[in-house]
Protein backbone atom coordinates (compact mmCIF):
# COMPACT_ATOMS: atom_id res chain seq x y z
CA UNK A 1 0.00 0.00 0.00
CA UNK A 2 1.24 3.46 -0.73
CA UNK A 3 1.96 5.78 2.14
CA UNK A 4 -0.53 8.60 2.39
CA UNK A 5 0.25 11.86 4.08
CA UNK A 6 -2.53 14.37 3.98
CA UNK A 7 -1.68 17.99 3.66
CA UNK A 8 -5.27 19.10 3.77
CA UNK A 9 -8.43 18.08 5.52
CA UNK A 10 -10.95 16.07 3.59
CA UNK A 11 -14.12 18.07 2.88
CA UNK A 12 -15.76 16.72 6.00
CA UNK A 13 -14.72 19.82 7.89
CA UNK A 14 -17.54 21.62 6.11
CA UNK A 15 -20.12 19.31 7.66
CA UNK A 16 -21.45 19.69 11.18
CA UNK A 17 -21.28 16.90 13.72
CA UNK A 18 -25.06 16.51 13.52
CA UNK A 19 -25.01 16.31 9.72
CA UNK A 20 -22.46 13.52 9.77
CA UNK A 21 -24.36 11.69 12.48
CA UNK A 22 -27.49 11.83 10.33
CA UNK A 23 -25.66 10.94 7.13
CA UNK A 24 -24.10 7.82 8.63
CA UNK A 25 -27.00 6.66 10.80
CA UNK A 26 -27.08 2.89 10.89
CA UNK A 27 -23.44 2.55 9.80
CA UNK A 28 -20.84 0.82 12.01
CA UNK A 29 -19.65 2.88 14.97
CA UNK A 30 -16.09 3.10 13.63
CA UNK A 31 -17.35 4.69 10.40
CA UNK A 32 -19.22 7.33 12.37
CA UNK A 33 -16.51 8.10 14.92
CA UNK A 34 -13.73 8.26 12.31
CA UNK A 35 -15.84 10.54 10.08
CA UNK A 36 -16.38 12.84 13.06
CA UNK A 37 -12.64 12.86 13.65
CA UNK A 38 -12.01 13.72 10.00
CA UNK A 39 -13.87 16.98 10.52
CA UNK A 40 -10.90 18.39 12.42
CA UNK A 41 -7.96 16.13 11.73
CA UNK A 42 -6.95 13.99 8.77
CA UNK A 43 -4.48 11.18 8.87
CA UNK A 44 -3.93 7.98 7.01
CA UNK A 45 -5.31 5.62 9.62
CA UNK A 46 -8.48 7.60 10.40
CA UNK A 47 -9.31 7.87 6.71
CA UNK A 48 -8.68 4.16 6.34
CA UNK A 49 -10.90 3.32 9.31
CA UNK A 50 -13.67 5.45 7.85
CA UNK A 51 -13.45 3.75 4.45
CA UNK A 52 -13.41 0.29 6.03
CA UNK A 53 -16.43 1.16 8.16
CA UNK A 54 -18.36 2.32 5.10
CA UNK A 55 -17.54 -0.85 3.15
CA UNK A 56 -18.41 -3.05 6.12
CA UNK A 57 -21.98 -1.74 6.07
CA UNK A 58 -22.53 -3.24 2.62
CA UNK A 59 -21.03 -6.66 3.34
CA UNK A 60 -23.42 -9.62 3.13
CA UNK A 61 -24.70 -10.65 6.55
CA UNK A 62 -22.43 -13.22 8.18
CA UNK A 63 -19.20 -11.72 6.80
CA UNK A 64 -16.74 -10.90 9.52
CA UNK A 65 -16.11 -7.11 9.54
CA UNK A 66 -12.47 -7.77 10.44
CA UNK A 67 -11.98 -9.18 6.95
CA UNK A 68 -12.05 -5.67 5.57
CA UNK A 69 -9.29 -4.47 7.83
CA UNK A 70 -7.10 -7.54 7.93
CA UNK A 71 -7.12 -8.62 4.32
CA UNK A 72 -6.16 -5.66 2.15
CA UNK A 73 -5.83 -7.92 -0.86
CA UNK A 74 -9.33 -9.38 -0.42
CA UNK A 75 -11.28 -8.89 -3.63
CA UNK A 76 -14.42 -6.82 -3.23
CA UNK A 77 -16.63 -9.01 -5.39
CA UNK A 78 -15.23 -12.51 -5.20
CA UNK A 79 -13.95 -12.60 -1.61
CA UNK A 80 -16.24 -10.17 0.18
CA UNK A 81 -19.38 -10.94 -1.84
CA UNK A 82 -20.18 -7.32 -2.72
CA UNK A 83 -22.26 -7.46 -5.89
CA UNK A 84 -22.33 -4.65 -8.43
CA UNK A 85 -25.31 -2.96 -6.79
CA UNK A 86 -23.81 -3.08 -3.30
CA UNK A 87 -20.54 -1.71 -4.70
CA UNK A 88 -22.40 1.07 -6.49
CA UNK A 89 -24.20 1.94 -3.27
CA UNK A 90 -20.92 2.04 -1.36
CA UNK A 91 -19.30 4.27 -4.00
CA UNK A 92 -22.31 6.57 -4.01
CA UNK A 93 -22.04 6.91 -0.23
CA UNK A 94 -18.31 7.64 -0.40
CA UNK A 95 -18.84 10.24 -3.15
CA UNK A 96 -21.50 11.98 -1.10
CA UNK A 97 -19.58 11.90 2.16
CA UNK A 98 -16.29 13.19 0.75
CA UNK A 99 -17.86 15.35 -1.94
CA UNK A 100 -15.87 13.73 -4.72
CA UNK A 101 -16.86 12.27 -8.08
CA UNK A 102 -15.51 8.94 -9.23
CA UNK A 103 -15.71 8.13 -12.95
CA UNK A 104 -16.48 4.65 -14.23
CA UNK A 105 -13.04 4.53 -15.87
CA UNK A 106 -11.40 5.04 -12.47
CA UNK A 107 -13.24 2.03 -11.07
CA UNK A 108 -11.95 -0.41 -13.66
CA UNK A 109 -8.78 -1.10 -11.65
CA UNK A 110 -10.44 -1.20 -8.24
CA UNK A 111 -10.59 -4.88 -7.45
CA UNK A 112 -9.42 -5.12 -3.83
CA UNK A 113 -9.81 -3.25 -0.56
CA UNK A 114 -6.32 -1.85 -1.01
CA UNK A 115 -7.27 -0.56 -4.47
CA UNK A 116 -10.33 1.19 -3.03
CA UNK A 117 -8.25 2.79 -0.30
CA UNK A 118 -5.67 3.98 -2.82
CA UNK A 119 -8.28 5.49 -5.13
CA UNK A 120 -9.98 7.37 -2.29
CA UNK A 121 -6.72 8.83 -1.12
CA UNK A 122 -5.70 9.86 -4.62
CA UNK A 123 -9.07 11.54 -5.16
CA UNK A 124 -8.76 13.45 -1.91
CA UNK A 125 -5.24 14.56 -2.70
CA UNK A 126 -6.20 15.69 -6.19
CA UNK A 127 -9.52 17.35 -5.36
CA UNK A 128 -10.04 21.00 -5.94
CA UNK A 129 -10.62 23.08 -2.89
CA UNK B 1 -55.76 -27.65 -19.44
CA UNK B 2 -54.36 -28.08 -15.94
CA UNK B 3 -56.59 -27.40 -12.97
CA UNK B 4 -55.28 -24.41 -10.95
CA UNK B 5 -55.33 -24.51 -7.16
CA UNK B 6 -54.62 -21.89 -4.53
CA UNK B 7 -52.37 -23.17 -1.75
CA UNK B 8 -51.32 -19.99 0.04
CA UNK B 9 -52.42 -16.42 0.66
CA UNK B 10 -50.73 -13.55 2.49
CA UNK B 11 -51.95 -10.15 3.62
CA UNK B 12 -50.57 -6.76 4.55
CA UNK B 13 -53.60 -4.53 4.70
CA UNK B 14 -55.34 -1.77 6.55
CA UNK B 15 -57.57 -4.39 8.22
CA UNK B 16 -54.69 -6.51 9.37
CA UNK B 17 -51.30 -8.01 8.71
CA UNK B 18 -51.71 -11.75 8.31
CA UNK B 19 -54.69 -14.01 7.76
CA UNK B 20 -55.89 -14.08 11.36
CA UNK B 21 -56.18 -10.31 11.69
CA UNK B 22 -57.83 -9.94 8.30
CA UNK B 23 -60.32 -12.70 9.06
CA UNK B 24 -61.20 -11.15 12.40
CA UNK B 25 -61.75 -7.72 10.80
CA UNK B 26 -63.94 -9.20 8.08
CA UNK B 27 -66.05 -11.04 10.63
CA UNK B 28 -66.45 -8.04 12.88
CA UNK B 29 -66.65 -5.48 10.04
CA UNK B 30 -63.73 -3.54 11.51
CA UNK B 31 -62.45 -0.98 9.02
CA UNK B 32 -58.80 0.05 8.71
CA UNK B 33 -59.19 3.81 8.25
CA UNK B 34 -58.00 6.93 10.02
CA UNK B 35 -58.15 10.62 9.25
CA UNK B 36 -54.57 11.48 8.29
CA UNK B 37 -52.70 14.47 7.01
CA UNK B 38 -50.86 13.71 3.79
CA UNK B 39 -47.92 14.08 3.54
CA UNK B 40 -47.85 15.07 7.18
CA UNK B 41 -45.89 18.27 6.58
CA UNK B 42 -48.39 20.60 8.20
CA UNK B 43 -49.57 21.81 4.81
CA UNK B 44 -51.11 18.80 3.09
CA UNK B 45 -54.80 18.01 3.23
CA UNK B 46 -56.46 15.77 5.79
CA UNK B 47 -58.05 12.69 4.27
CA UNK B 48 -59.45 9.43 5.48
CA UNK B 49 -56.98 6.76 4.31
CA UNK B 50 -56.14 3.17 5.04
CA UNK B 51 -53.60 2.72 7.83
CA UNK B 52 -51.30 -0.31 7.85
CA UNK B 53 -49.97 -1.10 11.32
CA UNK B 54 -46.50 -2.45 12.05
CA UNK B 55 -44.67 -0.69 9.21
CA UNK B 56 -42.68 2.48 9.81
CA UNK B 57 -41.47 4.15 6.63
CA UNK B 58 -40.37 7.40 8.23
CA UNK B 59 -37.26 8.85 6.61
CA UNK B 60 -36.35 8.81 2.98
CA UNK B 61 -33.95 5.89 3.09
CA UNK B 62 -34.80 2.25 3.61
CA UNK B 63 -32.21 1.81 6.37
CA UNK B 64 -34.50 4.01 8.51
CA UNK B 65 -37.52 1.75 8.04
CA UNK B 66 -38.85 -0.82 10.44
CA UNK B 67 -41.13 -3.64 9.41
CA UNK B 68 -41.49 -7.34 10.20
CA UNK B 69 -38.23 -9.05 9.25
CA UNK B 70 -36.43 -5.85 8.20
CA UNK B 71 -33.53 -6.45 10.59
CA UNK B 72 -32.66 -9.71 8.85
CA UNK B 73 -32.41 -8.24 5.34
CA UNK B 74 -29.12 -7.42 3.65
CA UNK B 75 -28.59 -3.63 3.51
CA UNK B 76 -27.95 -3.85 -0.23
CA UNK B 77 -31.29 -5.63 -0.79
CA UNK B 78 -33.11 -3.31 1.58
CA UNK B 79 -31.87 -0.31 -0.38
CA UNK B 80 -33.58 -1.74 -3.49
CA UNK B 81 -36.97 -1.83 -1.82
CA UNK B 82 -39.68 0.77 -1.79
CA UNK B 83 -42.28 0.94 0.97
CA UNK B 84 -44.67 -1.15 -1.09
CA UNK B 85 -41.82 -3.57 -1.77
CA UNK B 86 -41.71 -4.17 1.97
CA UNK B 87 -45.48 -4.75 2.01
CA UNK B 88 -45.11 -7.21 -0.87
CA UNK B 89 -42.24 -9.09 0.75
CA UNK B 90 -44.08 -9.60 4.04
CA UNK B 91 -47.28 -10.73 2.26
CA UNK B 92 -45.34 -13.14 0.06
CA UNK B 93 -43.53 -14.67 3.02
CA UNK B 94 -46.87 -15.41 4.68
CA UNK B 95 -48.31 -16.98 1.52
CA UNK B 96 -45.20 -19.14 1.03
CA UNK B 97 -45.30 -20.27 4.64
CA UNK B 98 -48.96 -21.24 4.37
CA UNK B 99 -48.30 -23.15 1.15
CA UNK B 100 -45.39 -24.89 2.92
CA UNK B 101 -43.28 -24.39 -0.19
CA UNK B 102 -39.68 -25.56 -0.33
CA UNK B 103 -37.97 -22.45 -1.66
CA UNK B 104 -35.05 -24.48 -2.94
CA UNK B 105 -37.43 -25.64 -5.69
CA UNK B 106 -37.62 -22.15 -7.16
CA UNK B 107 -34.34 -22.74 -8.91
CA UNK B 108 -35.71 -25.45 -11.20
CA UNK B 109 -37.52 -23.01 -13.48
CA UNK B 110 -40.99 -24.46 -12.80
CA UNK B 111 -42.02 -21.64 -10.44
CA UNK B 112 -42.79 -18.18 -11.80
CA UNK B 113 -43.61 -14.81 -10.32
CA UNK B 114 -46.09 -12.21 -11.59
CA UNK B 115 -46.38 -8.90 -9.78
CA UNK B 116 -48.42 -5.73 -9.98
CA UNK B 117 -47.17 -2.35 -8.91
CA UNK B 118 -47.61 1.27 -9.82
CA UNK B 119 -44.04 1.91 -8.76
CA UNK B 120 -43.11 4.21 -5.96
CA UNK B 121 -44.04 7.81 -6.74
CA UNK B 122 -42.58 8.77 -3.36
CA UNK B 123 -39.12 7.38 -4.07
CA UNK B 124 -39.18 8.59 -7.67
CA UNK B 125 -39.91 12.09 -6.38
CA UNK B 126 -37.20 11.79 -3.73
CA UNK B 127 -34.46 10.56 -6.08
CA UNK B 128 -35.20 13.04 -8.86
CA UNK B 129 -35.36 15.96 -6.44
CA UNK B 130 -32.04 14.93 -4.94
CA UNK B 131 -30.49 14.44 -8.36
CA UNK B 132 -31.64 17.87 -9.53
CA UNK B 133 -30.01 19.38 -6.43
CA UNK B 134 -26.63 18.00 -7.57
CA UNK B 135 -27.02 19.42 -11.07
CA UNK B 136 -28.27 16.02 -12.31
CA UNK B 137 -24.85 14.51 -11.60
CA UNK B 138 -25.43 12.18 -8.71
CA UNK B 139 -28.22 9.74 -7.92
CA UNK B 140 -28.58 6.65 -5.80
CA UNK B 141 -27.71 3.54 -7.81
CA UNK B 142 -30.83 1.85 -6.46
CA UNK B 143 -33.08 4.78 -7.40
CA UNK B 144 -34.42 3.01 -10.48
CA UNK B 145 -34.91 -0.53 -9.23
CA UNK B 146 -36.62 0.70 -6.08
CA UNK B 147 -39.03 3.08 -7.72
CA UNK B 148 -40.13 2.10 -11.22
CA UNK B 149 -43.23 -0.07 -11.69
CA UNK B 150 -41.27 -3.32 -12.16
CA UNK B 151 -39.72 -2.94 -8.72
CA UNK B 152 -41.66 -5.83 -7.19
CA UNK B 153 -40.76 -8.43 -9.80
CA UNK B 154 -37.12 -7.28 -9.97
CA UNK B 155 -36.65 -7.56 -6.25
CA UNK B 156 -38.78 -10.55 -5.36
CA UNK B 157 -37.59 -12.75 -8.24
CA UNK B 158 -33.97 -12.12 -7.27
CA UNK B 159 -34.59 -12.40 -3.52
CA UNK B 160 -36.53 -15.67 -3.81
CA UNK B 161 -34.32 -17.16 -6.51
CA UNK B 162 -37.22 -17.60 -8.94
CA UNK B 163 -35.99 -18.93 -12.29
CA UNK B 164 -39.31 -19.40 -14.06
CA UNK B 165 -41.36 -16.64 -15.70
CA UNK B 166 -41.25 -13.24 -14.03
CA UNK B 167 -43.10 -10.19 -15.16
CA UNK B 168 -44.88 -7.08 -13.94
CA UNK B 169 -48.36 -5.94 -14.88
CA UNK B 170 -49.50 -2.35 -15.13
CA UNK B 171 -53.18 -1.65 -15.76
CA UNK B 172 -53.98 0.66 -12.85
CA UNK B 173 -56.65 -0.85 -10.60
CA UNK B 174 -56.80 -4.12 -12.54
CA UNK B 175 -53.01 -4.66 -12.41
CA UNK B 176 -52.91 -7.45 -9.89
CA UNK B 177 -56.09 -9.00 -11.30
CA UNK B 178 -54.28 -9.22 -14.61
CA UNK B 179 -51.22 -10.68 -12.89
CA UNK B 180 -53.45 -13.33 -11.32
CA UNK B 181 -55.25 -14.07 -14.57
CA UNK B 182 -52.11 -14.52 -16.61
CA UNK B 183 -50.55 -16.56 -13.80
CA UNK B 184 -53.59 -18.84 -14.06
CA UNK B 185 -52.88 -19.22 -17.79
CA UNK B 186 -49.23 -20.11 -17.18
CA UNK B 187 -50.32 -23.07 -15.09
CA UNK B 188 -53.41 -24.02 -17.10
CA UNK B 189 -51.29 -24.17 -20.26
CA UNK B 190 -48.59 -26.22 -18.58
CA UNK B 191 -45.88 -23.59 -18.84
CA UNK B 192 -45.28 -23.49 -15.08
CA UNK B 193 -46.15 -25.75 -12.16
CA UNK B 194 -46.41 -22.95 -9.66
CA UNK B 195 -46.95 -19.20 -9.82
CA UNK B 196 -46.43 -16.61 -7.11
CA UNK B 197 -48.69 -13.61 -7.57
CA UNK B 198 -48.03 -10.42 -5.67
CA UNK B 199 -49.67 -7.01 -5.73
CA UNK B 200 -48.68 -4.04 -3.62
CA UNK B 201 -49.33 -0.36 -3.46
CA UNK B 202 -47.74 2.43 -1.48
CA UNK B 203 -50.81 4.44 -0.47
CA UNK B 204 -48.69 7.42 0.53
CA UNK B 205 -49.18 11.10 -0.30
CA UNK B 206 -47.45 10.91 -3.68
CA UNK B 207 -49.63 7.95 -4.70
CA UNK B 208 -52.97 9.20 -3.43
CA UNK B 209 -53.02 12.99 -3.59
CA UNK B 210 -52.96 13.16 -7.42
CA UNK B 211 -56.42 11.55 -7.30
CA UNK B 212 -57.64 14.81 -5.74
CA UNK B 213 -57.20 16.34 -9.17
CA UNK B 214 -59.68 13.84 -10.54
CA UNK B 215 -62.04 14.53 -7.63
CA UNK B 216 -62.08 10.78 -7.06
CA UNK B 217 -61.29 10.72 -3.32
CA UNK B 218 -63.93 10.86 -0.61
CA UNK B 219 -64.04 14.18 1.24
CA UNK B 220 -65.97 12.59 4.09
CA UNK B 221 -63.85 13.04 7.25
CA UNK B 222 -65.54 10.26 9.20
CA UNK B 223 -63.46 7.05 8.98
CA UNK B 224 -66.58 4.99 9.71
CA UNK B 225 -68.49 6.17 6.65
CA UNK B 226 -65.98 7.61 4.16
CA UNK B 227 -65.79 4.34 2.18
CA UNK B 228 -69.36 3.17 1.61
CA UNK B 229 -69.71 1.26 -1.64
CA UNK B 230 -73.22 1.16 -3.14
CA UNK B 231 -74.55 3.76 -0.67
CA UNK B 232 -76.48 6.77 -1.96
CA UNK B 233 -74.21 9.14 -0.03
CA UNK B 234 -70.90 7.75 -1.30
CA UNK B 235 -68.64 10.51 -2.59
CA UNK B 236 -65.38 8.89 -3.65
CA UNK B 237 -62.90 6.23 -2.69
CA UNK B 238 -60.66 5.91 0.34
CA UNK B 239 -57.12 5.03 -0.70
CA UNK B 240 -54.87 2.55 1.02
CA UNK B 241 -51.49 0.91 0.72
CA UNK B 242 -50.64 -2.70 1.41
CA UNK B 243 -49.62 -5.95 -0.20
CA UNK B 244 -51.23 -9.28 -0.99
CA UNK B 245 -49.86 -12.55 -2.31
CA UNK B 246 -51.23 -15.84 -3.61
CA UNK B 247 -49.54 -19.13 -4.41
CA UNK B 248 -51.11 -20.96 -7.37
CA UNK B 249 -50.18 -24.51 -8.31
CA UNK B 250 -51.28 -27.08 -10.84
CA UNK B 251 -53.43 -29.79 -9.33
CA UNK B 252 -50.92 -32.53 -10.14
CA UNK B 253 -48.03 -30.61 -8.67
CA UNK B 254 -49.89 -29.60 -5.50
CA UNK B 255 -51.31 -33.06 -4.81
CA UNK B 256 -48.01 -34.76 -5.54
CA UNK B 257 -46.29 -32.79 -2.82
CA UNK B 258 -49.21 -33.14 -0.43
CA UNK B 259 -50.12 -29.45 -0.32
CA UNK B 260 -53.22 -28.26 1.52
CA UNK B 261 -55.63 -26.86 -1.05
CA UNK B 262 -57.49 -23.68 -0.10
CA UNK B 263 -59.50 -23.10 -3.26
CA UNK B 264 -59.62 -23.76 -6.95
CA UNK B 265 -59.23 -20.85 -9.33
CA UNK B 266 -61.68 -22.02 -11.95
CA UNK B 267 -61.16 -19.31 -14.57
CA UNK B 268 -60.97 -15.66 -15.40
CA UNK B 269 -62.15 -13.19 -18.01
CA UNK B 270 -61.47 -9.67 -19.09
CA UNK B 271 -63.02 -7.03 -21.34
CA UNK B 272 -62.53 -3.33 -21.96
CA UNK B 273 -65.10 -0.55 -22.13
CA UNK B 274 -63.57 1.13 -25.18
CA UNK B 275 -65.18 4.28 -23.92
CA UNK B 276 -63.17 6.69 -21.74
CA UNK B 277 -59.76 6.93 -20.11
CA UNK B 278 -61.27 7.48 -16.68
CA UNK B 279 -65.08 7.20 -16.69
CA UNK B 280 -66.71 3.77 -16.80
CA UNK B 281 -69.04 2.82 -19.61
CA UNK B 282 -72.46 4.20 -18.56
CA UNK B 283 -74.11 0.78 -18.63
CA UNK B 284 -71.11 -1.17 -17.38
CA UNK B 285 -70.56 -2.89 -20.71
CA UNK B 286 -66.96 -3.87 -19.99
CA UNK B 287 -67.45 -5.24 -16.50
CA UNK B 288 -70.50 -7.19 -17.65
CA UNK B 289 -68.55 -8.80 -20.48
CA UNK B 290 -65.61 -9.53 -18.18
CA UNK B 291 -67.97 -11.42 -15.88
CA UNK B 292 -69.56 -13.24 -18.83
CA UNK B 293 -66.16 -14.23 -20.19
CA UNK B 294 -65.11 -15.46 -16.77
CA UNK B 295 -68.28 -17.52 -16.27
CA UNK B 296 -67.91 -19.02 -19.76
CA UNK B 297 -64.27 -19.90 -19.17
CA UNK B 298 -65.12 -21.50 -15.82
CA UNK B 299 -68.22 -23.27 -17.17
CA UNK B 300 -70.33 -21.94 -14.30
CA UNK B 301 -73.80 -20.32 -14.56
CA UNK B 302 -74.34 -16.90 -13.04
CA UNK B 303 -77.14 -18.38 -10.94
CA UNK B 304 -74.63 -20.67 -9.19
CA UNK B 305 -72.50 -17.82 -7.85
CA UNK B 306 -72.82 -17.48 -4.08
CA UNK B 307 -70.98 -14.22 -3.62
CA UNK B 308 -69.57 -11.46 -5.80
CA UNK B 309 -66.75 -9.45 -4.25
CA UNK B 310 -67.53 -6.33 -6.24
CA UNK B 311 -64.99 -3.81 -7.41
CA UNK B 312 -67.26 -1.01 -6.06
CA UNK B 313 -64.85 1.61 -4.72
CA UNK B 314 -67.44 4.03 -3.35
CA UNK B 315 -67.31 6.40 -6.33
CA UNK B 316 -70.68 7.61 -7.60
CA UNK B 317 -70.20 6.49 -11.21
CA UNK B 318 -68.26 3.24 -10.72
CA UNK B 319 -70.55 1.60 -8.19
CA UNK B 320 -73.63 2.48 -10.22
CA UNK B 321 -72.45 0.90 -13.46
CA UNK B 322 -71.22 -2.22 -11.70
CA UNK B 323 -74.65 -2.58 -10.09
CA UNK B 324 -76.24 -2.24 -13.53
CA UNK B 325 -73.88 -4.86 -14.96
CA UNK B 326 -74.63 -7.26 -12.10
CA UNK B 327 -78.36 -6.80 -12.67
CA UNK B 328 -77.98 -7.37 -16.40
CA UNK B 329 -76.51 -10.79 -15.63
CA UNK B 330 -79.51 -11.71 -13.51
CA UNK B 331 -78.02 -11.23 -10.05
CA UNK B 332 -81.10 -9.21 -8.98
CA UNK B 333 -83.62 -11.65 -10.41
CA UNK B 334 -86.20 -13.22 -8.17
CA UNK B 335 -85.03 -16.43 -6.59
CA UNK B 336 -81.34 -15.65 -7.13
CA UNK B 337 -79.47 -15.86 -3.83
CA UNK B 338 -76.15 -14.36 -4.89
CA UNK B 339 -74.83 -11.93 -2.30
CA UNK B 340 -73.02 -8.82 -3.46
CA UNK B 341 -70.59 -6.88 -1.31
CA UNK B 342 -67.46 -4.82 -1.65
CA UNK B 343 -64.72 -5.37 0.89
CA UNK B 344 -63.37 -1.91 0.04
CA UNK B 345 -65.86 -0.65 2.61
CA UNK B 346 -63.39 -2.08 5.15
CA UNK B 347 -60.01 -2.10 3.42
CA UNK B 348 -60.23 0.98 1.21
CA UNK B 349 -59.16 0.95 -2.41
CA UNK B 350 -55.71 -0.56 -2.90
CA UNK B 351 -55.44 0.55 -6.57
CA UNK B 352 -53.00 -1.79 -8.31
CA UNK B 353 -53.00 -4.20 -5.38
CA UNK B 354 -56.80 -4.31 -5.05
CA UNK B 355 -57.22 -7.37 -7.28
CA UNK B 356 -54.76 -9.55 -5.41
CA UNK B 357 -56.06 -8.39 -2.03
CA UNK B 358 -59.67 -9.09 -2.92
CA UNK B 359 -58.87 -12.42 -4.59
CA UNK B 360 -57.04 -13.48 -1.43
CA UNK B 361 -60.05 -12.35 0.62
CA UNK B 362 -62.29 -14.49 -1.63
CA UNK B 363 -60.08 -17.50 -0.92
CA UNK B 364 -60.14 -16.78 2.81
CA UNK B 365 -63.94 -16.48 2.79
CA UNK B 366 -64.32 -19.72 0.80
CA UNK B 367 -62.29 -21.59 3.40
CA UNK B 368 -64.19 -19.98 6.27
CA UNK B 369 -67.66 -20.16 4.70
CA UNK B 370 -68.60 -16.52 5.09
CA UNK B 371 -69.64 -13.45 3.13
CA UNK B 372 -68.32 -10.11 4.42
CA UNK B 373 -70.99 -7.45 4.76
CA UNK B 374 -71.07 -4.03 3.13
CA UNK B 375 -69.63 -2.28 6.14
CA UNK B 376 -70.93 1.27 5.92
CA UNK B 377 -73.97 0.73 3.72
CA UNK B 378 -77.07 2.32 5.20
CA UNK B 379 -79.06 3.53 2.20
CA UNK B 380 -78.47 1.59 -1.01
CA UNK B 381 -78.32 3.46 -4.30
CA UNK B 382 -81.57 2.90 -6.25
CA UNK B 383 -79.43 1.47 -9.06
CA UNK B 384 -78.82 -1.52 -6.76
CA UNK B 385 -82.50 -2.41 -6.41
CA UNK B 386 -82.98 -6.15 -6.25
CA UNK B 387 -79.33 -6.98 -5.47
CA UNK B 388 -78.73 -8.77 -2.17
CA UNK B 389 -76.37 -6.43 -0.32
CA UNK B 390 -75.70 -7.83 3.16
CA UNK B 391 -74.74 -5.26 5.76
CA UNK B 392 -73.42 -7.84 8.21
CA UNK B 393 -70.96 -10.64 7.68
CA UNK B 394 -72.91 -13.84 7.22
CA UNK B 395 -71.90 -17.46 7.58
CA UNK B 396 -72.62 -19.24 4.32
CA UNK B 397 -71.25 -22.36 2.74
CA UNK B 398 -69.73 -21.00 -0.45
CA UNK B 399 -69.21 -22.99 -3.62
CA UNK B 400 -68.48 -20.33 -6.25
CA UNK B 401 -67.24 -16.77 -5.75
CA UNK B 402 -66.58 -14.02 -8.30
CA UNK B 403 -64.05 -11.25 -7.86
CA UNK B 404 -64.41 -8.08 -9.96
CA UNK B 405 -61.91 -5.33 -10.66
CA UNK B 406 -62.01 -2.34 -12.98
CA UNK B 407 -59.39 0.24 -13.85
CA UNK B 408 -58.48 3.25 -15.96
CA UNK B 409 -59.09 2.99 -19.65
CA UNK B 410 -62.15 0.84 -18.99
CA UNK B 411 -60.11 -2.24 -18.16
CA UNK B 412 -62.18 -4.93 -16.41
CA UNK B 413 -61.12 -8.29 -14.99
CA UNK B 414 -63.12 -11.00 -13.23
CA UNK B 415 -61.96 -14.25 -11.59
CA UNK B 416 -63.94 -17.22 -10.34
CA UNK B 417 -62.85 -19.17 -7.28
CA UNK B 418 -64.44 -22.44 -6.22
CA UNK B 419 -64.45 -24.56 -3.12
CA UNK B 420 -61.99 -27.41 -3.79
Amino acid sequence: MSEFVSTRLPPLHRRSEVEIQHFLRGFPDEALSSAQELRTRCDDSTLETCLFGLLTFYLPKGTEPETVQNLPDARLREDLGLDSLALSEAIFKIEELFDISIDNSELADVLTIADARLLLMEKLEARDE
Amino acid sequence: MNKVLVTGVGFVSSIGVGREEVLSSLKELRHGFALQQLPGDGIGPELVCGKVDGFDFGGSESRDWQFPGSDELEPAFLSCLSPHGAFALVALEEALDQAAVDRADFGDGRTGLFCASAGSPRLMHHHLTRMAATGWKRVSPTGIVSSIPGTLNFNLAAHCGVRGASCGFVSACTSSSHALGYAFDEIALGRQDRMLVVGAEEGEAESLLPFLGMRALSSNRDPATASRPFDRKRDGFVGTGGGAALVLESEDFALQRGATVLAEMRGWGQASDGHSVAAPHPEGLGIRRAMENCLDAAHVDAGSIDWVNAHATSTPAGDRVEALALKSLGFADEGVETMISSTKGLTGHGLSYAGALEAAICVLCLTEGMVPGNAALSEPDPACEGLALPTRTEQKDLRFVLNNNSGFGGSNVCQLFAKP
